[in-house]
């Protein structure tokens, strides 16, 4: 799951927590400006380089601050995980962290004393691995180094005592981000139900731990270093510099690194379910409940992606979802809803999360939801509903492409996941271009009945689960203490 | 050849490949360059402007991006909700998103949708095309709100629910307890950390009226604007729109109390997190303080040393922070580093970290190295802090809510390069005393509470979520 989307749940639980006669007569109202849905979104201007090696680098100036952004993004992420090896891409990005040949201790460590900051410095997803940060922009040459160094000999500085440290660290990732907070696992245990066991996305970038600590650093030289090469990297720099002057650079840092032997990327199977899977999960530290309903949808470069994300506005846009109008605003069931397509690069996931109001029923909240989606295919979105996706999905673009950070992340995801840096732009205006019956047919195709339902309920709370007459599976693990046998 | 088979057969190819290349790779490798010459930061141009009804406006051009990032910077915030209302601020801010005496819940709804973007009573960001019609939005909500009873119920459930959702989540206990044993159990702030479904359930229609009839209006309230609209066009909308809002000035906030920090005292809360929180603190300066700065560069030192010891070398957390958390004058602010660690490794872990806070002001002060890193660090961020128009508006709200000069950053960088080693012991001295400290453990009492005790690194105390001590 991208960034951004996963960020949309997030936003919506965080949201919650938002917060006389008038003066004088309302002045005059403006005219309305032009509505935002017709509104330009003009591509960032980049220069894209290959070097000899494959290397691709996409270079976008700007000079509004002195401040430059290096995103290294390596095509590989938790999908690319062998069976009985789950989690290694995870932590290879933690053992390429730990120096280079050049760099002795944390990259980290070296960009903080050069006034360098990132949010996290690393990522590794389903699809990829990037290490990422901002450096004034007098020391972009410094941080194209490190970087350089770090491409050069992945994982060459690494022993046994390091790799104990980063397995430990690894762990304490996931204790601390996943485990710690309530239904924390709801979203590993969604993918499982939905992509089978032998399904590249069937486990996440960061699963419970076992595997790692079969893991020798053998094993993990062989398993990672074919994808930390040159060949399957983009460098993205956004920010203030001289893009002639960086191309020299590149050069100099980049171009002697060899090329590696080609990537083979795994396939990724299409799925679809042939029937609803009906799952609990169980957490003593929780008070309230929730309901989320998943289906396999549509990855970034599928044709139906756009419709997806066009049915999750008209299904949750506040105030005019048709599910926030049926469960926040009439029925008063629910203080929130979300719907939108998570897109991974090879597959995604549609998801519905209706957060209730204290004591609404999830029985009854489900029995909404269905209603709303078998209503669909007898009344389509509305030109209206289409246009205020539009409008949002515009401005958000725009607004997405304030930072440095996001700018060099917007071209390389571009670059890996669509082969075009600036498809995010062409997207908006496609999207203009979606109708009624496209956003309604993607929904006949994805929202069928093969789902997973998933009820999130307060330990010992199964009477709060959703229709409780019918079969389900309690997924809940052991140190949530659910009421599993 | 299946595909998985043909992946493991490149794999394996290119294996081979890269352990020739590595080394090839490795004693070729270029030097480390020296950086170019430094570019001066210098905070953009700030238009500041004063209504005759006393808004006061600040303005910074950004042409980069057709965008506008508008914030309302009020004199009042949940800090001022009164006992037993509190969540009162919140849902005060949620009614005025349910319609205004000119517009209807939906007929707001429908002009955020012609923008492509939600506008809040405290701001928005949206397209520069629609800065003006965003604009009379929010001044339409601030200046004229409705406060119908239906949309302070809605207002009322929605913070309820957020409320518990807020009471069920790891961090909220070990947080409200670390600020109740600062600034004492009924300080403002730390009420404000716990809204109920009871003290939410108990504001009135006339509890939400009043709250804003006594804290709202144009004096002491600043409107920020950043991205691509002029100061001239901004001044014009901003004066058509809010120059017409006449209503007394808003009271003043009571000032806080400052109780002394005891000595070094560790609150172990029992929680049903399999991971430990751990919070260590106390009180810092005010942000004009003459020993800010260096207590914010300190606070540099001390994380650097967090991660290189706690993670780096031990590997006992995967993410901490020690900072400092500036706070709306007259609070001061508070120096506070939290992480999480597992159970099993908390008395180890705050040994260490209490170790390196010592080490601050007594027997390891902050080398030349770590100086520049730390000066380094605090300068050569700031440009990422004020990339875009969210984050420009982010720090034009830090100065009006701060009341920080208008140069203030420009100030801070100069400030950051007089300061000395010397200086940072003497803020460890102050703030960072390792005999004055607060700590917090939240996690589980049957695991923690005997290793504690055991390392003897404190008198512990076993409270509730609130902070009140509970019988041994």
């Amino acid at each position: 799951m991208s960034h951004a989307r996963v960020s949309a749940v997030a936003a919506l639980l965080a949201g919650l927590g938002l917060p006389g006669r008038p003066a004088a007569a309302q002045k005059t109202a403006l005219a309305p400006p032009e509505p935002a849905s017709r509104a330009e979104v003009r591509p960032l201007a980049y220069t894209r380089i290959v070097l000899p090696n494959g290397l691709v680098a996409l270079l976008s100036e700007d000079h509004a601050a002195p401040l430059a952004v290096v995103d290294v993004w390596y095509h590989v992420g938790s999908k690319d995980d062998r069976a009985g090896r789950t989690g290694v891409a995870h932590l290879c990005e933690h053992l390429m962290a730990l120096g280079s040949p050049n760099v002795s201790g944390p990259q980290r460590t070296l960009y903080q004393s050069i006034g360098g900051s990132s949010p996290h410095w690393a990522n590794t997803t389903e699809d990829i691995t990037h290490f990422y940060a901002a450096v004034p922009a007098n020391q972009l040459r410094t941080a194209l180094w490190i970087e350089a160094d770090r491409m050069a000999a992945p994982i060459a500085q690494v022993d046994e005592q390091q790799l104990d440290g980063a397995r430990a660290v690894v762990e304490q990732e996931r204790r601390q981000n996943i485990e710690n907070f309530p239904f924390g696992v709801y979203r590993e245990l969604t993918v499982a139900a939905l992509f089978p066991p032998s399904h590249p996305y069937h486990v996440t970038a960061l699963p419970p731990v076992a595997d790692l600590f079969a893991a020798s650093i053998g094993d993990l030289e062989s398993t990672c270093r074919p994808y930390y090469v040159p060949n399957n990297a983009v460098i993205a720099v956004s920010g203030d510099f001289d893009t002639r002057t960086v191309r020299a650079w590149l050069d100099e840092y980049f171009a002697s690194i060899p090329r590696g032997a080609p990537v083979a990327h795994v396939g990724v199977p299409a799925v679809r379910l042939d029937a609803e899977k009906r799952l609990v999960l169980e957490d003593k530290r929780a008070a309230l409940p929730q309901l989320h309903i998943d289906w396999p949808g549509a990855g970034f470069a599928a044709p139906d992606r756009l419709a997806l994300n066009a049915l999750g506005s008209v299904l949750s846009l506040a105030h005019f979802g048709r599910l926030s109008h049926a469960l926040v605003d009439d029925r008063h069931l629910a203080v929130a809803v979300a719907a939108d397509n998570y897109d991974l690069e090879s597959a995604g996931v549609f998801e519905i999360v209706v957060v209730p109001r204290p004591g609404a029923s999830l029985t009854t909240i489900e029995a909404v939801v269905d209603s709303v989606l078998d209503a669909l295919p007898a009344s389509p979105p509305t030109a209206a509903e289409l246009a205020r996706f539009n409008a949002y999905n515009a401005v958000t673009a725009v607004a997405s492409l304030q930072t440095q950070f996001a700018r060099a992340d917007t071209l390389a995801h571009g670059e890996i996941f669509a082969g075009d840096p600036v498809a995010y732009a062409k997207q908006v205006a496609a999207a203009r271009s979606l109708t009624s019956t496209d956003v309604e047919q993607a929904a006949a195709r994805y929202l069928t009945k093969g789902r997973v339902v998933m009820s999130l309920v307060p330990a010992g709370k199964l009477d709060l689960v959703s229709r409780p007459e019918l079969p389900f599976t309690n997924v809940t693990p052991a140190a949530a203490g659910g009421t599993k046998p | 050849m299946s595909a998985l088979r043909k992946r493991f057969a490149a794999g394996l190819c290119c294996v081979l490949g890269a352990w020739a290349s590595t080394a090839a790779a490795q004693s070729a490798r270029p030097g480390r360059p020296e950086p170019l010459p430094e570019r001066p930061f210098k905070f953009p141009h700030i238009g500041t402007h004063t209504l005759p009804n006393g808004l006061r406006l600040l303005v910074v051009e950004d042409h980069s991006l057709p965008l506008v990032a508008v914030r309302a910077v009020l004199p009042v915030d949940s800090t001022a909700d009164p006992s037993g209302r509190e969540g009162l601020y919140a849902v005060t801010l949620g009614a005025m998103r349910e319609g205004t005496a000119t517009r209807t819940a939906d007929q707001l709804a429908d002009a955020f949708a012609e923008l492509g973007r939600t506008v809040a009573p405290t701001g928005f960001t949206a397209l520069a095309s629609s800065f003006r019609h965003g604009l009379e939005l929010m001044s339409d909500m601030l200046q004229h709100p409705a406060f119908d009873s239906a949309g302070i119920e809605r207002r009322k459930a929605l913070q309820a629910s957020a409320a518990a959702r807020l009471a069920q989540a790891a961090v909220t206990a070990p947080r409200q307890i670390f600020y109740a044993e600062l600034s004492g159990p009924s300080d403002g702030y730390v009420r404000s950390l716990r809204p109920t479904a009871a003290s939410v359930g108990a504001i009135t229609p006339a509890d939400v009226a009043a709250f804003y009839a006594r804290h709202f209006g144009p004096a002491g309230t600043t409107i920020v604007v950043a991205g691509d609209v002029s100061d001239a066009a901004a001044l014009a909308a901003v004066t058509r729109l809010f120059g017409g809002w006449h209503r007394a000035p808003p009271i003043e906030a009571e000032r806080p109390t400052s109780p002394a920090v005891h000595e070094t005292t560790i609150y172990l809360h029992d929680a049903r997190s399999p991971q430990t929180y751990l919070y260590i603190g106390g009180r810092g300066p005010t942000r004009t303080e003459h020993d800010a700065v260096a207590t914010d560069v300190l606070s540099a030192v001390a994380a650097s040393r967090m991660q290189q010891t706690l993670r780096d070398k031990r590997s006992f957390m995967y993410s901490g922070t020690m900072g400092v958390i500036w706070q709306r004058p007259p609070r001061t602010a508070v120096l506070v580093g939290s992480t999480v660690v597992n159970a099993t490794k908390v008395d180890s872990a705050l040994a260490e970290w209490m170790s390196l806070i010592r080490g601050l002001s007594v027997g390891a002060p902050t080398t030349p190295a770590e100086l520049d890193a730390a000066r380094r660090l605090r300068v050569g961020s700031l440009p990422a802090r004020m990339d875009g128009p969210d984050s420009l508006a982010a720090r034009l709200v830090d100065l009006a809510r701060d009341a920080l000069p208008i140069d203030y950053f420009d100030r801070y960088v100069s400030s950051v390069a007089r300061v000395s080693a010397g200086d940072l012991t003497a803020a460890a001295s102050k703030y960072l005393d390792v005999n004055h400290l607060i700590i917090v453990v939240s996690g589980d009492r049957t695991l923690l509470e005997p290793a504690l005790r055991a390392a003897n690194l404190g008198p512990v105390v076993v409270v509730d979520s609130a902070g009140r001590p509970l019988a041994p």
